[in-house]
């Protein structure tokens, strides 16, 4: 990114100074020189008020995380101009593309938080952002000055969440299921092991724990009555719009079967995240789909056997795992939801 | 769009096209449909509907039609294009409703203001030129917050004021320093000459009553010593007289020995001298008016001639102001080449001979004779701009002479330098101007059409001496408005209008060193500007240093030693941190690299800009900061 850009009416007027500046020249009539001089002028305190404003100045962001695609959240912007004059008009580019523009008219001199409007991102994905614009066209509208300040951090922003509720309604589940939807996790006692963050505080033992001074849980042993598979068909999908849906699906899906006690397992073409529950297994799953892409579907063979309540999310009629849709509790495409 | 934004649009439109209109050089039926956009911008502030997008299509389609045809009848660009602007502005004022739309009116205004520079020089166009400047700045700097999405623009006002008054700085700085050639490359000037009378190679006899009602002012002068009174300048000399008319057969004329932008045309002797500059108006003569005679001619590069009557002009006419500088003598001219020529005597003025005769009786020189020829014209004749016409087939001078007796100084000139010659005087007929009008507000004197005046040179005693045989009549005294007026016109007229690649050197030589102090000496005057400038500079390198490497504050030393150490101590751990990170960027980095308390590491380094550059220490925080950095130390 170039320090100083130049904007479409900057380009218009750089071309009418170099014409007057030929005129003036050419007829050597003073009051065109006048004008010239003015056009020059307007110019260099441009350029020149442009970098000023940006000179000292600083800024530091704060996404409020966790970050879901297309969900609103907040965000804080502190500036901090080192400067003896305030700074005027400056916008705050981040890499990612978000819904509101980060703008703030006046910065005074010290430390201003800016207050900023509820943001959203439209795009799933890890970004890395290795740094954020300061970006202003004060005092005209010629060009803009741009300062990148380094800030090497990382941004998850998780696919987007909605409500597949009813998605799960409309799926065929033996009894034995559905007795599991309603009734959640209540099977026989396989161990007790040492609590981990994010868990469930109701898997918590406290009479154990207070035995043993330590909080512990309770794990009971794998029953395909609290198993649920979501396999997110990521093979060569024709359109980006359905892709970018059937992730999501496969996201909420993941999300409200944790939410109902289920251990979920998520299976993608080549990633898999093996059964588990809680709050840090649903993260490890929405990792996964943050950045995941459609690949090529001849690669895609499903390995792992199916067991329990499976969904099987797909998003065109070509991929391979539509073969093994007959074996799922349900189908789920994105192109119809 | 906000109103104020609105408002701004329509003030520089406004000016756009009252610059145009201004010039007078316009149809006036455009200028009438220019006066259109009041209206179109009433209704555009009171929020009324726009024009429907084919109609101002049409109109405007229809507008580039009429330009195209007014191109083609009249073959005037400048005024084609002038009067297609004014109709579009108006159509524009009507359709003013997106926010790319002001740019539009800016970019037009320019051009409007770009033509009136051709069509005028006057300086309501330098007025009209600052009114757009302040009003381009504040509607363009508001133009970039309503691009940015701001509406309400209380808290702009301040750098709006700033970036106003830098660019009228900037702009007379560029302005001063712009590189220009001496005259144009390509394509003519629309500058309007004035147009005289007296000064060509022929002059017919009473031209010059159809100009001495003329009040335009053609010459300004200001002389050292200034002598109050009457002063001639001198323009051309006339030898031939037919009866009708006057005309110069003197050919023979040489270039005046140019150095450095001066003409030094003859040595001074010890007579008083005298130091004139002169700013002429664009004249339609070629001629170079001069006060007494002069030595010394300084002026910018054109090329110069001189007569040998002592007559100078311009290589070229050149419709443009001409500033000069003379230096001269009270003294006389001197050549005796073409004596013969100055006894000429036309045919049928016998009576003027007779006349002469008469009047010049009992004289004993030709001094003596000249003083009687004046001194009778004087008494018995009356100066007057109505004089009578003469009976076809007469003679003008002898009807003059023997009947009217009143005339203007055309006839009083004529019949002195005849009468001269006819009792063996050389003599010559001068055309110049004669004024007395000074402008006591800016110190110079004000020469008018209506001071064109013509009087005599005699060859007497080898030299020529002149004399005015014309009755001096009272002069009008003007206002002291006018005068003021007049005053400021004639320094936009110096100082802007005419501003050149000469004015530019002088100033150069000024400042390198070859101009006149500001204490009035001669010498270098590069000291007078460097030495403070150079103190001011150092003065402010000392403070710049004294703040960068000032140890004189051992708790401020103690501050920043402990954030360097902490700073390192990140380096260290594989932070990202350079020498040029800012205190942030080293917070942002501890937290993420460190294994340090969040907030102890907020903490610190919020006391450590505190302390650092707050420019006061709290003893309160800076216990606070050592503490912090001990536990660190410590951790």
């Amino acid at each position: 990114m170039r320090k100083i850009e130049s904007t479409k009416e900057g380009r218009r007027f750089l071309l009418a100074i170099i014409l007057i500046g030929l005129a003036a020249f050419n007829t050597g009539n003073n009051l065109i020189y006048l004008i010239f001089a003015m056009m020059i002028s307007l110019l260099l305190v441009s350029v020149i008020a442009s970098l000023v404003n940006l000179m000292k100045l600083d800024a530091h962001v704060e996404l409020g995380e966790p970050l879901f695609a297309n969900t609103p959240f907040k965000a804080a912007v502190t500036f901090l101009n080192h400067k003896r004059i305030p700074s005027y008009s400056i916008s705050v580019v981040l890499p990612i593309d978000v819904s509101e523009k980060l703008y703030a008219p006046y910065v005074s001199t010290g430390k201003t938080v800016m207050p900023v409007p509820e943001l959203s991102i439209f795009k799933r994905g890890k970004y890395m952002v290795r740094s954020l614009m300061l970006r202003t066209g004060f005092p005209f509208i010629f060009l803009h000055a741009n300062k990148s300040m380094d800030i090497s951090k990382e941004v998850i922003v998780y696919p987007e969440m909605i409500d597949v509720k009813k998605v799960l309604s409309g799926i065929e589940v033996s009894d034995t299921e559905r007795e599991a939807l309603v009734k959640g996790n209540d099977g026989d006692l396989f161990s007790m092991r040492e609590y981990v963050y994010g868990e469930e505080s109701r898997s918590i033992d406290w009479k154990a724990s207070a035995r043993t001074q330590k909080t512990m849980v309770r794990e009971y042993a794998k029953s395909s009555d609290r198993l649920a598979s979501v396999i997110l068909d990521n093979g060569t999908s024709e359109n980006a719009e359905y892709f970018e849906r059937s992730v999501s699906i496969a996201a909420s899906l993941c999300a409200e079967l944790i939410n109902r006690g289920y251990y979920v397992r998520l299976i993608t073409c080549k990633k898999v995240v093996p059964y588990g529950n809680g709050k840090v297994h649903l993260f490890k799953a929405l990792d996964i789909l943050s950045e995941i892409k459609s690949v090529d579907s001849t690669e895609c063979i499903l390995k792992e056997s199916i067991e329990g309540l499976s969904i099987l999310v797909i998003s065109s009629g070509t991929s391979g795992f539509n073969k093994i849709g007959h074996l799922c509790s349900g189908v789920v495409d994105a192109r119809n939801i | 769009m906000p109103g104020t934004y609105k408002l701004f649009t329509a003030f520089v439109a406004f000016i756009g096209s009252l610059s145009l209109v201004l010039t007078g050089e316009l149809n006036p039926f455009f200028s009438f449909v220019g006066t259109g956009l009041v209206w179109g911008y009433i209704r555009a502030l009171k929020g009324l509907p726009y024009l429907p997008k084919k109609v101002s299509g049409g109109l405007s389609f229809l507008t580039f039609m009429i330009f195209l045809a007014d191109f083609v009848m009249t073959g005037d660009m400048i005024n084609a294009v002038a009067h297609m602007t004014l109709v579009f502005q108006t159509i524009k004022s009507f359709d003013i409703k997106d926010p790319w739309d002001p740019p539009q009116v800016f970019f037009m205004s320019l051009l409007q203001l770009l033509l009136a520079s051709e069509l005028t020089s006057a300086i309501y166009f330098g007025v009209l030129f600052v009114i757009f400047l302040v009003l381009i700045v504040i509607a363009v700097l508001l133009g970039h917050f309503v691009k940015e999405g701001q509406m309400i623009f209380r808290p702009y006002l301040r750098p709006i004021v700033a970036v106003t008054m830098i660019i009228l700085v900037l702009t007379s700085l560029f302005f001063i320093a712009l590189p220009r050639l001496r005259s144009s490359i390509w394509g003519k000037s629309y500058t309007k000459s004035v147009k005289t009378a007296g000064f060509s190679e022929r002059v017919d006899f009473g031209s010059f009553g159809a100009i001495k009602m003329d009040q335009t002012v053609v010459i300004r002068m200001i002389l050292d010593p200034d002598i109050k009174g009457s002063h001639y300048l001198r323009g051309s000399t006339f030898d031939y007289f037919d009866g009708t008319a006057w005309y110069d057969t003197v050919k023979e004329t040489m270039m005046v020995y140019r150095r450095a932008n001066q003409f030094q045309v003859e040595v001074p002797d010890d007579l008083q001298k005298f130091e004139a500059l002169l700013f002429l108006e664009p004249m339609d003569s070629d001629v170079i008016f001069t006060y007494k005679m002069p030595y010394k001619l300084e002026a910018q590069g054109w090329l110069i001639l001189r007569n040998n009557a002592g007559s100078f002009t311009m290589k070229r006419k050149i419709a443009k102001r001409f500033n000069y500088k003379l230096s001269s003598v009270d003294g006389y001219y001197a050549d005796n080449t073409h004596l013969v020529e100055y006894l000429q005597y036309p045919e049928g003025f016998d009576s003027t001979r007779d006349l002469a005769r008469k009047v010049t009786n009992g004289a004993v020189s030709d001094l003596d004779r000249s003083l009687m020829i004046r001194d009778h014209l004087k008494k018995n004749f009356k100066y007057s701009l109505f004089s009578e016409i003469p009976e076809r087939g007469s003679n003008a001078i002898e009807h003059f002479l023997f009947r009217s007796k009143k005339g203007y100084c055309e006839h009083f000139a004529t019949a002195m330098a005849i009468m001269l010659r006819s009792v063996g005087v050389p003599s010559r007929l001068v055309t110049g101007y004669l004024s007395d009008q000074r402008n006591d507000i800016g110190d110079y004197y004000l020469i008018r059409q209506s001071d064109a005046h013509s009087w005599v040179e005699a060859y007497i005693e080898d030299k020529w001496i002149s004399f005015d045989p014309t009755p001096s009549v009272p002069s009008m005294s003007k206002f002291s408005l006018m005068l003021l007026l007049d005053m400021i016109n004639m320094n936009w007229n110096r100082y802007v209008v005419g501003f050149s690649n000469y004015d530019q050197a002088r100033l150069v030589n000024y400042f390198g060193g070859f101009g006149r102090r500001p204490d009035g000496g001669t010498g270098p005057a590069i000291k007078w500007i460097a030495i403070p400038v150079f103190i001011v500079l150092l003065g402010y390198g000392i403070v710049l240093m004294v703040r960068k490497f000032s140890v004189s504050n051992p708790v401020q030393n103690k501050v920043t030693a402990e954030y360097l150490w902490f700073r390192k101590r990140i380096m260290k751990r594989g932070g990202r941190v350079s020498l040029s990170s800012t205190s942030d960027e080293v917070q942002i980095a501890a937290l993420r690299k460190d294994d340090m308390n969040e907030n102890d590491v907020e903490r610190f380094i919020s006391a450590y800009k505190e302390l650092r550059f707050s420019g006061r220490i709290d003893t309160g925080l800076l216990d606070e900061y050592l503490s912090i950095s001990k536990k660190f130390r410590e951790g």
